[in-house]
C-alpha cells in the first residue's frame, strides 16, 4: 500500500497517534507529528512511498513535536525525537519539516554501519550508478535533481550506501533537498517538477524539497553497480570541464566524504579501495544544467 | 670512549637506517604509481605520490640507509644521482616519518 492509498484524514490521524511507517530502500521509518507543515509536506512528498501496517517493524521511530510549556506559544520551537530522545537542540517551528529530513539523514548516517556510507548523491542510468561526493554549495543536489528530472533513477541526493558484501549501491530515495537559488533553478529547468513549499531562514537558508519520481520509489529495492565517481563543481559562467582524477585522489575524496570510513576500520579501507577499482573518477565543472545533463548522457551511453 | 671504528666525525650528520614503522599493520593499495596506505593502529590514511610510494615500498622490503634509497630511486626512475635528489629524498623520509609510516635508527655503518 502506498501512502496515497490512505485517505488524508486517516493519514493525519495515524501521524498524530500511532505513527505512519514509511519504507525507503532498506529502511522503515515510523514518524509521528501533529505539526501542520510536517503533515502537509509528508503527504505531498511521500505519497508514492510504501506505507506499512502499524504492526510492522520500523527501524527508526521519529516524532516531530513542539515542546511543552511557554515555548509552545512564545517563539515556538520544534524537537526531533528519535526513540523518545532528542539528539539535537530544538529549532524554530518554521524548520519542522526540514528538521524531519535532516533527522532522517542523521538516523541513517549514525546507525547503518553495515554499509559504507558516503556523503554523496547517487543516480543510476542503464544499470550503472554515478556517485557524486561533494561539499555543500558544490551544486551536488541541483545536478542530482536535474538528472532525476531527465530520466536518471534517483538512489539518493545525500547518502550513498555501498553494500560491502557485493559493492553495489543501495537506494534510499527521498525528496531532493534544494537550497536557496537552486530552488528556482530547478523550477525553471523543469516546470513540471513538484517542489514543495519553501522554508525560509533555516540553518541552511531557504530550503525546499523536490518529489522524486514514482519509478525511483518503486525501484527502491533495486541496487545499482557503481560506474563513476564524479565530483561536481558549480562555477558560474564556466565552460564544461570533465577532468579525469587519479584513483588515489578518488580514494581520498571518497574516504573523506564517508560518514563511517573510520568506524568500519579495515572494512572501510577495503570497501573504498574496491569502489575505486570498479569506477572511473572525474572532476566536473559546470554552469549550465542542460549542458551538464548532456555530458552525463554521453557518459552513460558511451560506456 | 673508543671512537676508532666510527667512520663519521662529530660534525657530520649521524647516518640513519630507515625502515617501516615497527609493530604496525598497514593496508595498502597501489594504482598507477600512487599508493594509499591505511595505518590499522591509528586509523590514518595517507596518499603517497609515485616517489614517496616507491620509497615506502622499498623500505617495507628491506631497511636501508639514505645512499641505498637514493640508488634505488635513481635506478627505478632513471634519475641521475646528485645533491638535489639526495636532499629531496631525505626530505621525503622525514615526511614519511612524520606520517608515522617509517622510522629510523642510527647506523654507524650506513
Amino acid at each position: 500500500m502506498r501512502l496515497a492509498d490512505l485517505s488524508f484524514d486517516t493519514y493525519q490521524d495515524r501521524l498524530a497517534e500511532r505513527g505512519v511507517i514509511l519504507q525507503t530502500g532498506p529502511f522503515s521509518i515510523s514518524v509521528k507529528s501533529r505539526i501542520p507543515s510536517v503533515i502537509e509536506s509528508i503527504w505531498a512528498l511521500y505519497r508514492d512511498y510504501p506505507c506499512l501496517d502499524n504492526q510492522d517493524f520500523a527501524d527508526f521511530h521519529i516524532d516531530i513535536r513542539k515542546p511543552k510549556g511557554i515555548r509552545r506559544w512564545f517563539h515556538p520551537q520544534v524537537y526531533f525525537y528519535f526513540d523518545d530522545h532528542a539528539p539535537f537542540q530544538p529549532l524554530p517551528l518554521n524548520d519542522a519539516y526540514p528538521l524531519f529530513e535532516w533527522g532522517m539523514n542523521w538516523c541513517v548516517a549514525n546507525f547503518a554501519h553495515r554499509y559504507l556510507m558516503i556523503h554523496a548523491a547517487v543516480c543510476e542510468r542503464n544499470g550503472k550508478a554515478v556517485i557524486m561526493p561533494a561539499p555543500p554549495g558544490s551544486g551536488k543536489s541541483t545536478l542530482c535533481a536535474a538528472l532525476a528530472l531527465r530520466g536518471w533513477r534517483l538512489l539518493s541526493d545525500e547518502l550513498t550506501l555501498i553494500d560491502l558484501q557485493n559493492q553495489l549501491a543501495v537506494p534510499v530515495p527521498r525528496p531532493v533537498s534544494l537550497k536557496n537559488e537552486s530552488i528556482d533553478v530547478i523550477k525553471g529547468f523543469e516546470p513540471s517538477a513538484y517542489v514543495n513549499r519553501s522554508f525560509e531562514d533555516t540553518n541552511k537558508g531557504t530550503v525546499a524539497h523536490m518529489r522524486v519520481s514514482t519509478e525511483s520509489v518503486d525501484r527502491a529495492m533495486e541496487t545499482a553497480k557503481p560506474a563513476w565517481v564524479i565530483l561536481p563543481k558549480y562555477k558560474a559562467g564556466s565552460s564544461l570541464q570533465l577532468e579525469k582524477n587519479s584513483p588515489g585522489h578518488s580514494f581520498m575524496w571518497l574516504a573523506e566524504n564517508s560518514f563511517n570510513y573510520s568506524v568500519l576500520g579495515k572494512g572501510g579501507f577495503t570497501g573504498v579501495a574496491e569502489l575505486v577499482d570498479h569506477t572511473e573518477s572525474y572532476t566536473f565543472t559546470y554552469s549550465d544544467l542542460d549542458e551538464a545533463v548532456e555530458i552525463f548522457e554521453q557518459l552513460a551511453t558511451s560506456s | 670512549m673508543e671512537l676508532g671504528n666510527n667512520t663519521h666525525t662529530s660534525q657530520e650528520p649521524v647516518p640513519h637506517r630507515w625502515q617501516q614503522l615497527n609493530g604496525v599493520d598497514f593496508l595498502q593499495r597501489r594504482w598507477e604509481g600512487e599508493l594509499v596506505v591505511y595505518n590499522t593502529g591509528s586509523g590514518d590514511t595517507h596518499l603517497l605520490e609515485t616517489l614517496s610510494a616507491e620509497i615506502f615500498i622499498h623500505l617495507q622490503e628491506q631497511p636501508a640507509g639514505l645512499p641505498q634509497i637514493v640508488e634505488h630511486i635513481a635506478d627505478t626512475f632513471l634519475y641521475e644521482v646528485d645533491e638535489e635528489l639526495k636532499t629531496h629524498i631525505s626530505d621525503m623520509l622525514v615526511q614519511l616519518q612524520k606520517l608515522r609510516l617509517i622510522e629510523s635508527e642510527t647506523c654507524a655503518t650506513c
